[in-house]
């Protein structure tokens, strides 16, 4: 008798931690499926929910002098299946450098800073494994009779932010430290 | 067969509680930790900034000449508005990074003169500054994004975030002809863009 209650005993527990592992599993492949597989809503305009280091990457930012004041460019990596949701969008998305936290206020001039851009999502400059990578190139200008130490200033990459900007041109997602690689 | 039932519940339940770890394991998933994380319930003024500015009292040429209202500076300082901070621990090899929804206020606002005027001295007071505010006068505005942040392999990232600012002070001087006719007092704080700084620690 003995014998038989173990024995259904064990069958019970194989039985239960195999169900915990399916369970497991399906957790693991609806993460996998949210990630790869777009959304079927559409929204009106781009959520900052979204706008994270699992859907953006980015090459470190390059800064080049120029006879009228800066060019930005920067290569941002977009996940697969958020370039679907992106495409999906109703309303305009833009993109744009700005510097981080009041370094460069009296460096860059604030009359002509960087005009925020769209990305053709239908033009990569590469394919990667889970992203496309886009080419983003900005300029903006510089105030007048700057000291060495002020234009060593503007030509950091650690002293700028890549902004993700609304319909209406209002900033919704901000990625910092653009001057280091990320990748997801 | 109730003993059986019982001794089979028994099990399931021990083997249950073996189990929840490791599953609790997998959901956390990084090697982040989350430290600290929090709104400031008193948002912290620092890096405090005074510039020179023209001497207290004296017009310029062009107030002297002609008639109009100018912004006579006395002080000019600029500082950083703390209002949200965190810490993480990254005790994984590789780079991670963290996204947080975070909300910070643009703000403008103080003694702009006569209260009727304000709005209009404090266009005066932006262009004498030299620093555009990027809220309305008055107002105190919620924005809210989502901010995202390198976490770099074996270390410990502490962030602040909030506002960079001007505290401003001085008079609101109206002449006529060169004559002084009036005189009004200006105290104003305004925001004029985000704040955000990350300090890394090797762990």
């Amino acid at each position: 008798m003995l014998k038989r209650i173990l024995s259904i005993s064990f069958i019970l527990i194989v039985l239960s931690i195999t169900l915990l592992g399916c369970d497991k599993t399906t957790s693991k492949s609806t993460e996998n499926n949210q990630k790869e597989e777009p959304s079927s809503e559409t929204s009106n305009s781009i959520s900052a929910d979204d706008l994270t280091g699992e859907n953006i990457a980015w090459e470190p930012l390059n800064i080049e002098r120029t006879t009228k004041g800066l060019t930005f460019n920067i290569n941002v990596g977009i996940r697969d299946s958020y370039i679907e949701k992106l495409s999906q969008l109703n309303s305009d998305w833009y993109v744009t450098i700005s510097d981080k936290s009041s370094t460069l206020t009296n460096i860059l001039d604030p009359k002509s800073p960087p005009i925020p851009v769209k990305i053709n999502l239908d033009s990569p400059l590469k394919k990667d494994t889970n992203k496309n990578i886009y080419s983003v190139s900005l300029n903006g200008g510089l105030i007048e009779n700057l000291s060495e130490n002020q234009l060593n200033l503007a030509l950091d990459p650690a002293n700028y932010q890549l902004d993700i900007l609304n319909e209406k041109q209002e900033v919704v997602g901000i990625f910092y430290d653009i001057n280091k690689p990320w990748s997801f | 067969m109730k003993k059986m039932s019982l001794i089979a519940t028994s099990l399931l339940l021990g083997a249950s509680v073996l189990i929840s770890p490791i599953t609790q394991a997998y959901a956390e998933g990084s090697d982040v930790v989350v430290e600290s994380e929090g709104t400031l319930t008193t948002p912290i003024e620092k890096d405090i900034k005074s510039y020179s500015t023209s001497t207290p009292g004296s017009a310029s040429a062009l107030a002297v000449d002609y008639s109009g209202t100018y912004y006579q500076m006395s002080e000019k300082k600029t500082y950083n508005k703390v209002e949200w901070t965190a810490s993480y621990s990254n005790g994984g090899k590789k780079d991670d990074s963290v996204s947080r929804k975070v909300t910070r206020t643009k703000f403008a606002n103080g003694k702009a003169g006569l209260a009727a005027e304000s709005k209009v001295n404090y266009k005066i007071i932006q262009g004498k500054v030299t620093i555009n505010g990027e809220g309305s006068w008055g107002k105190s505005t919620s924005v809210e994004t989502n901010n995202t942040w390198t976490l770099e392999g074996k270390s410990k990232t502490t962030i602040e975030f909030g506002s960079s600012a001007v505290h401003t002070k001085g008079n609101i001087v109206k002449y006529n002809r060169g004559k002084l006719v009036r005189k009004d007092p200006v105290d104003v704080k305004y925001s004029y863009q985000e704040y955000s700084i990350k300090k890394v620690k090797s762990l």
